[in-house]
């Protein structure tokens, strides 16, 4: 639901293996900033190559819930004994994860299990990402169900001892999770799947201008933040 | 050459159990043909199919032959013989692996190996057929839409025969209708087309061939008209009218007034107006997607109506969860205790109505085991048991029969038969189990696309059942 909220608002991701790395990478390395001025600028640098690739409106989502809660957060670590700088670090770090968070949100997994067998993982890893992120309603259509098999039975949080409450939701929904896989794996079999990496890929991920420009931006970037103090001293 | 399975001296047994499931099936089956399988719950028929597509071969001991067109699939892996063979098996939720129609009806084409144009032009196909738009996401998808996909993706895969086991359980009437006429076009330009249905009254119009299988052994191979002669012997006979001796009109127990209600902006039920009386017997009858569930989450107060109002005439100090009881159609939901005992006695309304209910519903010797070990067939039982262990003044069932033998649907109705006498229980059963409709049938109300089209006793369960069959076929006995 979310996920489809915040894809919506980005026409055209970019290449999901190359999104993947770049926020895993801004992360790490924005984290091993440690002067505030750097990481601040580090962080407004991030937020323009993300806007200048198309992410704009994300951005502009996000940032209404996260600068404040940065904001708030850093002011409280700076009342508390982070001082001055120490309150600016948490302010960036928080905006910092914030960002690349939502990056990788956008990351379709359907895309991205193509991009992966593209890149010679073995087809059983895609596929089980795939899996994963598809198993998700079932089990919450599971969950409703439950809940109103507990209705039926008259359970209720009030009247009901914790121990049965605790059976009635998790056995059902163990049973559920059994019963899936065995379909799961009929379904793999009588659909031919072999885990042979030469089968087709439908549709294939190719790499854009785009993501080579954001590839391009963020080396100018990094090296930038981490050039500029050193030339500096 | 035409193409040709042939199934020899095929033994089937579960290494978890010691008989055996199929006991010398064989069957010599031709392309052009659309060949349903019936039989009751648990005769073999699932097995039967898996046997064909080898996924069953690993959980248990095998002998005989299978060949197509002469060439022996016994032995081979599935996702071997996968490529000659499709399947759709039952649980159509959960064989959908990927994110989105289009690379789902793609996936088994990859693994063929299709170039992506091929496949483009397989999932613009298959889409067409069974009504389905390439670019939604799988989660959106209702029940039948699911059942519909998981269709599509078999019959993209191109082979020429293809197994489904109970394609039929979500679809409405008109994906119904979409997915036979899809079938038999099949069938008809050289497919073999191998349904395991119990929806005869639906299915056996669009079929050319009836094999009926009891006790892991075929009974019947009959072709299509006698196979239609024969099944409107057998409903008329099932639902010979047994009129009730008229009581005195009971207490109201639940009056509808102008109720509608649904999930979304359009209502699935429209303006239902009904009193059901204490101790009446009501079946529902209606094509999928009518709104039989959605009456029965209405009446157990699960869904509020839209509009209209909903009484209850009961013990009114009692919460309506010990008023109503609700038995869903698939039972695992409902069963969470570690023993037979243990469910029915866990909501009980004393110790003394435990031991009356295990014994009225025959599980005393099961009081021990873990229900969900149990067969679908006595799970059913066991979460009615708990169910009507509450005392329910009404009682709700969604399917009872499915995947109860004809013994268990008997034992079920005389148990309830008991505790009617005893303290009025009402029954509402919905199914689409003709047996069930002529066992439990005293009052029949017929809904169609959610208003209530017909409202009468057993005498139109001919009428409904026998709806689909050409006027033509008629044979008066």
């Amino acid at each position: 639901m979310f996920q489809r909220l915040w894809l919506a608002s980005v026409a055209q991701p970019l290449h999901p293996l190359l999104s993947v790395a770049c926020a895993a990478v801004a992360l790490t390395f924005g984290l091993l900033l440690r002067d505030a001025t750097t990481l601040l600028t580090f962080v407004a640098g991030l937020g323009l190559i993300f806007m200048m690739v198309g992410y704009g409106v994300l951005l502009a989502r996000i940032a209404r819930i996260v600068i404040p809660l940065a904001a708030l957060i850093g002011v409280l670590a700076a009342l508390f004994g982070g001082g001055m700088s120490g309150g600016l670090m948490t302010f960036g770090r928080i905006n910092l994860l914030g960002l690349t968070t939502a990056f990788a949100w956008t990351i379709d997994p359907t895309q991205l299990a193509r991009a992966l067998r593209q890149a010679g993982a073995p087809p059983l890893v895609a596929l089980s990402l795939l899996i994963t992120v598809r198993s998700i309603p079932t089990l919450v259509g599971e969950a409703v169900r439950i809940r109103d098999a507990m209705r039926v039975r008259g359970l209720s949080l009030r009247h009901t001892p914790l121990r049965i409450l605790y059976r009635a939701l998790v056995v059902p929904l163990l049973i559920r999770v059994l019963t899936l896989s065995e379909s799961l794996a009929l379904a793999l079999e009588t659909r031919a799947f072999t885990g042979d990496p030469c089968a087709t890929i439908y549709r294939p991920v190719a790499l854009h201008g785009r993501d080579y420009a954001t590839l391009a931006l963020m080396v100018i970037l990094m090296s930038g933040v981490a050039g500029v103090p050193w030339l500096c001293n | 050459m035409a193409l040709q399975l042939t199934i020899s001296h095929l033994r089937f047994r579960y290494a978890t159990a010691s008989e055996w499931v199929l006991q010398d099936v064989s069957l010599d089956l031709r392309g052009g043909e659309f060949v349903v399988i019936a039989g009751t719950s648990g005769a073999g028929k699932s097995t039967l199919l898996n046997c064909v597509n080898g996924s069953v071969v690993v959980y248990g001991e095998m002998h005989g032959q299978i060949a197509l067109n002469g060439v022996a699939l016994t032995g081979q892996p599935v996702a071997q013989i996968a490529r000659s063979i499709s399947t759709v098996a039952q649980d159509a939720e959960g064989q959908i692996v990927t994110l989105r129609v289009e690379d789902e009806i793609a996936f088994g084409c990859e693994n063929l190996g299709f170039t992506p144009e091929a496949i483009q032009q397989r999932i613009t196909r298959s889409c067409a057929l069974l009504d389905l738009n390439p670019d939604q996401a799988t989660s959106t998808l209702s029940g039948g839409g699911q059942q519909r996909l998981i269709t599509a993706a078999a019959l993209a895969m191109g082979t020429h025969v293809i197994l489904l086991d109970e394609p039929l359980a979500n679809l409405d009437a008109v994906g119904t209708a979409r997915l036979l006429d899809t079938l038999r076009d099949l069938a008809s330009h050289g497919a073999l087309v191998i349904v395991a249905e119990h929806r005869l009254d639906v299915i056996l119009p669009y079929a050319t061939r009836l094999i009926w299988i009891e006790d892991g052994r075929v009974t019947l191979d009959l072709p299509h008209d006698e196979a239609l002669r024969y099944v409107q012997r057998l409903i008329r006979r099932m639902t010979v009218v047994s009129v009730p001796d008229r009581q005195m009109p009971s207490d109201i127990a639940i009056e509808l007034d102008s109720v509608s209600a649904g999930y979304a902006a359009v209502p699935v039920l429209r303006d239902i107006t009904l009193t059901v009386r204490q101790g009446e017997q009501i079946v529902v009858l209606g094509e999928n997607g009518c709104g039989k569930t959605t009456l029965l989450r209405v009446i157990a107060g699960l869904l509020k109506p839209q509009r209209g109002r909903l009484r209850y005439g009961l013990d009114r100090l009692r919460p309506l969860s010990r008023r109503i009881g609700y038995v869903f159609q698939s039972p695992n939901s409902q069963l969470f205790m570690d023993s037979v005992r243990a469910e029915i006695a866990v909501q009980a309304e004393s110790a003394e109505l435990v031991d009356e209910v295990v014994s009225l519903f025959g599980l005393a010797s099961l009081s021990d085991r873990h229900p969900q070990a149990l067969s679908t067939g006595q799970k059913r039982l066991v979460a009615v048991a708990a169910m009507v262990a509450m005392r329910p003044d009404v009682l709700l069932l969604d399917e009872p029969s499915v995947g109860q033998d004809a013994r268990g649907v008997e034992r079920m109705l005389a148990a309830l038969g008991a505790l009617r006498q005893k303290w009025g229980l009402t029954l509402i059963v919905v199914t689409h189990d003709w047996r069930c409709a002529g066992a439990f049938g005293e009052r029949v109300i017929w809904i169609n696309q959610g208003v209530i089209h017909r409202d009468g006793d057993a005498s139109m369960l001919p009428d409904y059942f026998l709806r689909a069959y050409p006027r033509r076929d008629e044979v008066n006995r």
